[in-house]
């Protein structure tokens, strides 16, 4: 029996990400190419993906306190989680995401 | 304690797990690199810091790419030069940071690059100036830029131009070749010219004994001689007058290859009632009649335009039936783009920038079969004997060498017995490189 | 016409003085003529002061070692010879020799014709009295 992830129910709604870079760095270009792999295989239509490189938009920082690049933060559904780094560890996205894997 | 407490603590314990957590988190990303820059609020402002080398990619690119690239203090000192320039400069790069921009630039234009080096202060400048590097001379294109605010430099961008001067001086070298080949053609021409005039005149010389001696002995032996003598006589006599208009036409074709002449406007309508007048009698013997429609202004050499249609009216004239009154037609048009490529015109290789005029003489003659159309404006050609209609054969050659002068082309259509039409194609202006002299 | 006419022919090509002179002579027998083959030896005669001058000059153009032109340059500039009226008689054609050599004081520029016939004519025009007048009076 599957692990219904308490968010699957309000999985109708679409999940919305943004994405942190710095555009020159190789992290950057990692981070960009597993959350791409992971919208493909694993999220679809289902996620509004923004990208924003903090050089051009420090003003995000008046937001959050401190911003990383690269990060990944989920604004909705709430709460707000951030995930820092590559994005490499793509189950840990997931399961932090809370999206059912598909079989 | 109470459990409202209690749970209250627990809470907010829970929030500091989570907030510990992701404090080590973010350490741990700082630690292990994968993380390069943060942006956070400062005095109020957000501000973005790297940690590490996140302009490695802008490095390399600046390393890597093929043009010099430089960082200079506002009084010239070098804090950064990339290989390229170091390479070009023929110095280690260790050497290169930390000297003068000036030590390389070459004597010549040490006083523009100050000039240009103040104008970056405020701003940025381009120029082009030369650089030395051990006794080399090296063409560059520099473009310094301030980098103030965020940093008190002038960044510098070197351009090798070295091999677009070697372009540049090829290109100069194979003009000044054409220049001296079309001068040398042009002296070749002249005495071409020279050979020919002095040629025809010591060729005239003895024809002309043997006409005046010829008219001597008719009249001396006119009524001694028996009849047969005296038409002996006058073949010889007619001989040697072909042979003097002979050289006269060949002297005419050999002049048309001047170069120098020069292109100007002509009215075709005023050279050609100019010809006509020319044909006054021979009109008025041929019951003749000469229709005109209007000819354009043209790039083109009056003289040879003369000679041209005076050619073209008199063979219309000269080939008119007899007995039938001769009729000739002169109109123009301007050639379609579309024609010209197709089979009548594209032996011509007209120039398709140039717009060209179309202008036709329209004979009712006795015309020729289509298929001597070509070979009749061949020197010495002829299609008619000599006792029929006489000509030295030059004509029409003379007409294809005065078009071809003028880049332009002329043709025929003709039919046994029933006229002919002369087309022929003059370019409205000359090309530039032709009219500049 | 007068008798005890001199002409001088200058010109390089033996038949054409032939011809000439006896034209001359079926005009008016009492001519005399004096030739030379080409400008130097014409100038010679003429500045010859023994020599009696001619009355008439006939000057070809192309002739070897001094020619025509050269040679009617030299006939202006001397005050002695100026007042001789020179005809040029050349086989040229050529507008330009015309103009140029009238200018420079060429009484008449005649083309020799092809039929010796015509020199008949143009030498009795030529030396016809009222002509010979006119030019005596320094043209």
């Amino acid at each position: 029996m599957k692990n219904k992830s308490k968010l699957e129910g309000v999985g109708k709604r679409k999940i919305f990400l943004q994405l942190y870079i710095t555009g020159m760095s190789e992290n950057s270009v990692r981070a960009i190419q597993n959350i791409t792999l992971l919208c493909d295989q694993y999220l679809h239509d289902r996620v509004d993906l923004e990208i924003i490189d903090i050089y051009k938009n420090p003003s995000v920082a008046e937001e959050q306190m401190i911003v990383f690049s690269p990060s990944l933060i989920r604004q909705f559904p709430l709460p707000k989680k951030t995930f820092i780094g590559d994005l490499s560890d793509v189950e840990k996205v997931i399961l932090g995401l809370g999206v059912t894997l598909k079989e | 304690m109470n459990t409202a407490a209690a749970e209250d603590l627990l809470s907010k314990m829970e929030d500091l797990k989570l907030r510990l957590s992701e404090a080590e988190e973010a350490i741990d990303a700082i630690k292990n690199g994968s993380v390069d820059a943060f942006a956070i609020r400062k005095d109020g402002k957000p501000e973005v810091f790297t940690l590490q080398s996140l302009d490695y990619a802008y490095r390399v690119l600046i390393e890597k790419f093929s043009e010099g690239a430089l960082n200079l203090t506002l009084d010239g000192l070098i804090i950064y030069s990339n290989s390229y320039f170091s390479k070009l400069m023929n110095v280690p790069n260790e050497k290169v940071t930390g000297s003068y921009i000036f030590d390389y630039i070459a004597g010549e234009s040490h006083q523009q690059f100050r000039e240009y080096f103040d104008l970056a202060l405020q701003g940025s400048s381009k120029t082009e100036i030369m650089l030395c590097a051990k006794n080399k001379n090296i063409p560059v294109y520099v473009s310094l830029t301030n980098l103030q605010p965020q940093l008190a430099t002038i960044g510098m961008i070197v351009t090798d131009l070295s091999e677009k001067k070697q372009n540049e001086q090829l290109i100069k070298i194979h003009a000044e070749t054409l220049w001296k080949k079309n001068v040398e053609l042009e002296h070749l021409n002249k005495s071409l010219d020279q050979f020919a005039s002095i040629a025809s005149h010591d060729l005239q010389e003895p024809l002309r004994k043997i006409q005046t001696f010829t008219a001597l002995l008719k009249r001396q032996c006119n009524k001694t001689l028996a009849e047969e003598s005296n038409e002996l006589i006058d073949k010889i006599k007619r001989s040697s007058e072909r042979m003097s208009l002979l050289i006269n036409d060949v002297l005419n074709f050999s002049r048309i290859v001047h170069i120098e002449n020069m292109f100007v406007k002509t009215d075709l309508n005023q050279i050609l009632s100019n010809t006509l007048k020319d044909f006054d009698l021979l009109i008025l013997e041929k019951d003749a009649s000469v229709r005109v429609e209007n000819l354009p202004v043209v790039e083109a050499i009056p003289s040879q335009i003369n000679q041209l249609f005076y050619n073209l009216v008199g063979n219309a004239l000269k080939f008119a039936k007899i007995g039938k009154p001769a009729s000739i037609t002169i109109s123009s048009r301007i050639l379609p783009s579309e024609e010209a490529e197709n089979d009548f015109n594209s032996r011509f290789n007209l120039d398709k920038q140039l717009s060209y005029s179309e202008i036709s003489f329209k004979d009712n003659g006795i015309g020729f079969e289509q298929q001597f159309a070509e070979q009749i404006f061949s020197i010495f050609e002829r299609l008619n004997n000599q006792e029929q209609y006489s000509g030295t054969g030059i004509g029409l050659a003379l007409c294809q060498k005065i078009v071809q002068q003028h880049h332009g082309g002329i043709r025929a259509e003709a039919k046994e017995n029933d006229g002919a039409i002369f087309y022929i194609l003059l370019p409205l202006t000359q090309s530039a490189n032709v009219v500049a002299n | 016409m007068k008798e005890d006419i001199l002409i001088l022919i200058v010109d390089d090509d033996e038949d054409d003085r032939k011809l000439f002179i006896e034209s001359a002579k079926e005009i008016n027998e009492g001519i005399a003529f004096i030739t030379a083959s080409d400008g130097q030896e014409a100038l010679r005669r003429l500045k010859d002061g023994h020599n009696r001058l001619p009355d008439y000059i006939f000057l070809d153009l192309r002739m070897p070692r001094v020619g025509g032109r050269k040679c009617l340059e030299e006939i202006r500039s001397d005050k002695r010879l100026r007042d001789i009226p020179v005809f040029i008689y050349t086989t040229s054609t050529d507008v330009k020799d015309s103009i140029e050599l009238r200018e420079m004081g060429a009484v008449h520029f005649i083309t020799k014709p092809i039929d010796p016939g015509d020199i008949y004519y143009i030498l009795s025009v030529v030396l016809d009295e009222k002509w010979g007048q006119l030019n005596k009076k320094g043209v």
